[in-house]
């Protein structure tokens, strides 16, 4: 990033000093570009809005009636249900013996190791592909190819990246 | 695929919330980087920047919806921060003794950086450049930010700023020489600056 920063003032200050002013207008776009764009503080735009006396974001979506009356309901759900929850403990203590939670324990070990065992099926599975593509990529040609793709997806990228960066931030601004 | 801006304010001024907050949000970042650019304090600028879309809300009804929203909003904002710097004392300072007192934004997160200011400026790329146009005069500042930022026409900064188009010209042309200029005082050129090994 930094020297990105360094090459586009360089460019610039070399356009400037020489007097080419579309070059040099360029230039300085794409250092603007490469600069953080500055950001008011975090809930900004909520105090904005509450200024505005309208109301913001998480405020405005519990702010339907339908909402309140849900979460109203929920509560009341939870505060009733608290004086059932000894009786339903004491429930599930008399159906739940200790029997029952050794058969639990055993079968969920042997759900566990069935699916360890099919996990090392699928590493070898990958172990034998890996030895496919590291004998292939071993192969001069091979190799040469995979180097020459390499750089030219590189060489695309960081044009696509010139030609992108000024002109989205052109458009963060509309 | 964002909505666009006319539709935003069509729905803003039938009464959706929703469309102000979204206004509100593409735009907080540009609006707020200007006026920053322009006042040079962080917490000014969010009180500028929010004055100016408050203004903007509760003249939205007033806005030609033929004109681009974007210009007319930094139009809105640019003027919130020029009455804001007219009602306060003006700290201009010359172009030719700009310098370390300048950019209290930029020295801020250095307040326990044990070099020099002024040699930390010097190594630090990013703040020089900041700091070189920040000592550019308020109409400089805000002209290339919205040329070279926001990426305006001329004829949209000369609608924003409330100057002809070839006033826009000659400030912009000034603007990046002075700033080219701060930037070889600084030890930049063409071929890198004081750190470029």
């Amino acid at each position: 990033m930094r020297r990105r920063l360094d090459k586009a003032i360089a460019k610039w200050l070399g356009h400037e000093l020489a007097g080419r002013e579309r070059p040099g207008e360029r230039a300085l776009t794409r250092v603007f570009a490469r600069l953080p764009r500055p950001l008011p503080s975090a809930g900004f735009a909520e105090r904005v809005l509450l200024a505005a006396g309208l109301t913001p974001g998480r405020a405005r979506d519990l702010a339907g009636l339908e909402v309140r009356a849900l979460v109203a309901l929920a509560c009341a759900l939870s505060a009733v249900s608290i004086f059932y929850v000894p009786s339903v403990l004491s429930a599930i203590s008399a159906t739940v013996r200790a029997r029952g939670l050794v058969d639990l324990a055993a079968g969920l070990l042997v759900e566990l190791s069935q699916r360890v065992a099919a996990s090392f099926a699928v590493w070898d599975a990958l172990r034998l592909a890996g030895r496919v593509i590291a004998e292939a990529a071993a192969t001069p040609g091979v190799m040469a190819t995979l180097a020459l793709a390499a750089l030219v997806s590189a060489g695309a990228f960081r044009l696509l990246q010139e030609l992108v960066i000024p002109e989205r931030s052109r458009q963060n601004a509309r | 695929m964002p909505v666009a801006d006319a539709k935003l304010v069509e729905r803003a001024l039938a009464g959706s919330e929703d469309a102000f907050a979204d206004l509100l949000r593409r735009y907080e970042r540009p609006v707020f980087g200007l006026v920053l650019r322009m006042v040079r304090d962080p917490a000014t600028a969010e009180d500028v920047a929010q004055e100016a879309f408050l203004k903007a809300f509760a003249g939205l009804a007033t806005f030609d919806r033929r004109r681009k929203f974007s210009s007319w909003l930094f139009k809105v904002a640019h003027n919130a921060a020029i009455d804001h710097l007219r009602r306060r004392e003006p700290a201009t300072v010359p172009l030719e003794t700009a310098g370390d007192e300048l950019d209290p934004l930029q020295r801020l997160p250095d307040a326990e950086a044990p070099d020099p200011e002024r040699e930390t400026r010097r190594r630090d790329l990013q703040r020089g450049f900041e700091s070189a146009l920040e000592s550019l005069r308020e109409e400089y500042r805000a002209i290339l930010v919205l040329r070279h930022r926001e990426g305006l026409a001329y004829e949209e900064i000369a609608e924003v700023c409330g100057l002809p188009i070839g006033t826009v010209k000659t400030h912009l042309h000034r603007a990046r020489k002075a700033l080219a200029r701060q930037m070889t005082e600084l030890g930049w050129g063409p071929g890198g600056g004081p750190d470029y090994a």
